[in-house]
């Protein structure tokens, strides 16, 4: 049966509410990927506690190399200077090889006239611009420019004088050539051992120099990698120059063989010889001008790359410190039940420590977006009250050990029961004014500055943070006393001398933050710190720990 | 088991839950898949990728619109996402009449020739189609949905009328030449 079928309506009719069951393996995947995306492994929250505990002596161990390796940007410094050195050879190496090539070919040759000597001072001069220019890399700076150009002067006379001193040499060479002329038979022999001596001592010379200048261009190719290229083609033509050095050296010998038989046909070579060099003498500025180029390039390049490195510290570097201040009630107290901070004799006593303040700076350092440092300062005060102490004047008196007595407080004795009243003096003995006691309080006062080094790692992100805090402090012992007080009067009596100047303490805690603002946090953080070798002499069985419940405002950048 | 508690499971990672969601579900999707798709096998994998996605998301299902509505969405979006193409070329819409008809016969047309022929459809006349006709989304929707103008939208879906009415006439020929040999 056929149909006139709207198209739209033939689609949905058909395939409106059609179903096809998938095949079978489909739910297979789907059950695998979705398992394996939610199977991260668990991390109990111990492992999280100890681990951060324990990362910290690793952590505080990488902190010190750390602080070790900043002097990094010093080392990059050094091989700016390095390079500069190291090109610094290769522009003036090659002109003056040219000039003493020249003076030493000149030495064979009677028929270098003074035409030629000008010609050679106007190349020296237009080389030299450029040579002394390297010749200061200290100089560099544009401020210096005008002391560059005294220099230049300066440097192209000297060189004006030296190769004047070196032509009125060469006359006498020269002259000394004509009489040999003259006796051609007879000195033959001398002129060719003088002759060779001079070649064999100019290629030597050339052919160091030219290692080297090779040498030095390979090391300053590696130091700039980025510019082999250009020191490619340096290369080249330092290579070029060496083989027409060579190669004149080695025309020039076959000359020098030959001057001793004709001297005409030495003058023609030597004219060839000096039409090369004169040739030649451009390429040297190209040279100059080419490591020029590179050692521009190369310090355009370590500029580069020390922008791009200070770009990347300033990127790391962003919201890594953070600072906040401290501040919170601190309980001190002792995990044994029956104890006194000075004396077993007081521990049966009322004894009563009162909650302090404890405040403080942190400074914390982001490791990673999970782990951070702190540390701070933070001082901590404790006052403890000893009630039911009696107190007598005393000739006598029993002293406790645990405190140092000041001089005034010699004859106090203090005690946690009543002395006897019925103290017989002896006959001998000089009678006492007083025998009042008093009963009151005994307060001892300690204070410590405080020093944290702590691990924070950060267990849930977003608007609330939660963090676990672990670590331990040093405690410096800054405040130390105790006091006698009754409703009368109060007297100071010493210092506990049972307390250690310096002990430590285990932290371990919470830090809750809030975030206000992308840099600013506020946070509240309890802590237990479980203070250790606290007393040189715990007769008072006392086990100090310091809960605290310090907040603050943290500030991050 | 009611269909919340099953969603809600689901959101706590619940395995047979979540297997028995698939069950529920899996043909109309997989049908829906199929007409969205070029072929059975993209079919297949867009069906995996949107089921994925249904239950990693499924926490953020609000129990207010119908939860297979919620689904199918994901699923269209799956697939729509795996032909997008950026185009640089924007086409000139053109006017063509909306009733295109075509002349068939009814009972001979098989379902699987029918999404073998949207199948072969370019990706994105393949869209526009499916989302116009079968999905009921306008214009406007499928405009801002696959970054388009609301133009091209309608020049798409006519051009898909075209070339599926070529195809069915094609398909009804041969039919009827091999019913006249017969």
């Amino acid at each position: 049966m056929k149909t006139h079928k709207n198209i739209d309506r033939l689609f949905q009719e058909k395939l409106k509410d059609f179903e096809v069951s998938p095949p079978k393996n489909a739910w297979n995947n789907i059950e695998k990927r979705i398992h394996s995306s939610h199977r991260k492994p668990l991390i109990p929250l111990w492992f999280k506690i100890t681990s951060a505990a324990t990362m910290l002596l690793l952590l505080s161990i990488a902190g010190v190399n750390y602080l070790n390796t900043t002097s990094s940007v010093n080392e990059i410094d050094t091989i700016v200077t390095d390079s500069e050195k190291t090109t610094i050879p290769t522009t003036i190496n090659p002109s003056e090889d040219a000039t003493e090539n020249s003076i030493q070919i000149q030495s064979s040759s009677e028929t270098l006239i003074v035409e030629f000597n000008e010609k050679e001072n106007e190349k020296v001069k237009n080389s030299n611009p450029v040579i002394s220019n390297k010749l200061n890399p200290s100089k560099i700076n544009q401020e210096k420019l005008s002391n560059d150009n005294e220099y230049i002067t300066s440097t192209t006379s000297e060189s004006l004088l030296n190769k004047q001193t070196e032509l009125n040499d060469l006359e006498k060479n020269g002259s000394n050539l004509k009489s040999i002329k003259n006796n051609t038979t007879i000195t033959d022999n001398t002129i060719n051992e003088s002759l060779e001596n001079n070649k064999s001592v100019s290629e030597k010379s050339n052919n160091d120099k030219l290692n080297n200048n090779n040498q030095i261009l390979t090391t300053s190719q590696t130091v700039l990698d980025k510019n082999t290229m250009l020191s490619g083609i340096v290369e080249n033509d330092i290579e070029k120059n060496n083989y027409k050095i060579n190669k004149e050296l080695n025309q020039k010998s076959n000359t020098e063989s030959e001057i001793t038989i004709i001297q005409e046909e030495s003058k023609t070579e030597e004219e060839i010889i000096k039409k090369k060099l004169v040739e030649e003498l451009p390429s040297k500025e190209v040279i100059a001008e080419n490591s020029e180029n590179i050692k521009q390039k190369s310090s355009e390049n370590i500029e580069d790359l020390l922008k791009d490195e200070e770009v990347k510290e300033e990127d790391s570097d962003s919201e890594k410190w953070s600072v906040a201040t401290q501040f919170g009630p601190v309980f001190y107290n002792s995990f044994t039940a029956e104890n006194s901070l000075l004396d077993e004799s007081f521990m049966a006593n009322e004894n009563q420590i009162n909650n302090s303040i404890s405040a403080g700076i942190k400074v914390g350092y982001k490791l990673t977006e999970k782990l951070s440092l702190q540390s701070g300062i933070n001082i901590i005060n404790v006052t403890s009250q000893t009630d039911n102490v009696f107190i007598q004047t005393n000739l006598n008196p029993e002293f406790i050990s645990a405190i140092q007595y000041d001089p005034l407080a010699q004859f106090m004795n203090i005690s946690s029961t009543p002395p006897s009243s019925d103290v017989i003096l002896a006959r001998s003995e000089v009678p006492v004014i007083n025998n009042y006691t008093f009963e009151g309080a005994l307060n001892q006062e300690i204070g410590y500055i405080e020093v944290p080094l702590e691990a924070k790692y950060n267990l849930t992100n977003g608007k609330v943070g939660l963090n676990i805090v672990g670590g331990f402090s040093t405690l410096f012992l800054n405040k130390n006393s105790i006091q006698y007080e009754t409703e009368a009067f109060s007297a100071k009596i010493g210092e506990a001398n049972n307390l250690n100047g310096v002990t430590f303490s285990g932290n371990l805690g919470l830090d809750v933050d809030y975030k206000l603002n992308k840099q600013l946090f506020f946070n509240i953080s309890p802590m237990l710190k479980i203070q250790t070798n606290t007393f040189s002499n715990n007769s008072g069985n006392f086990k100090p720990y310091i809960l605290g419940v310090y907040s603050g405002l943290n500030y991050s950048f | 088991m009611s269909l919340e508690k099953l969603i809600k499971k689901c959101a706590q990672h619940d395995r047979k839950a979540q297997a028995e969601v698939y069950q529920l579900f899996s043909g109309k999707l997989f049908a829906l898949c199929l007409k969205y798709s070029r072929n059975y096998h993209d079919a297949q994998d867009n069906l995996q990728d949107g089921f994925i996605t249904v239950f990693k998301k499924i926490g953020q299902y609000n129990h207010k619109g119908s939860f297979e509505g919620w689904m199918k969405r994901i699923i269209i979006n799956t697939a729509l996402q795996k032909y997008r193409t950026k185009t640089i070329l924007t086409i000139v819409p053109e006017e063509i009449p909306d009733e295109i008809t075509v002349e068939v016969e009814d009972e001979n047309i098989s379902l699987d020739y029918l999404l073998k022929i949207i199948q072969q459809l370019p990706d994105r006349y393949r869209a526009v189609f499916n989302l116009y006709i079968m999905d009921g989304y306008s214009h406007k929707e499928i405009s801002e949905k696959l970054e388009i103008s609301v133009g091209t939208s309608k020049s798409n879906l006519s051009r898909a009328r075209i070339i599926l009415k070529n195809m069915l006439e094609e398909y009804t020929k041969e039919t009827d030449t091999n019913i006249a040999q017969n």
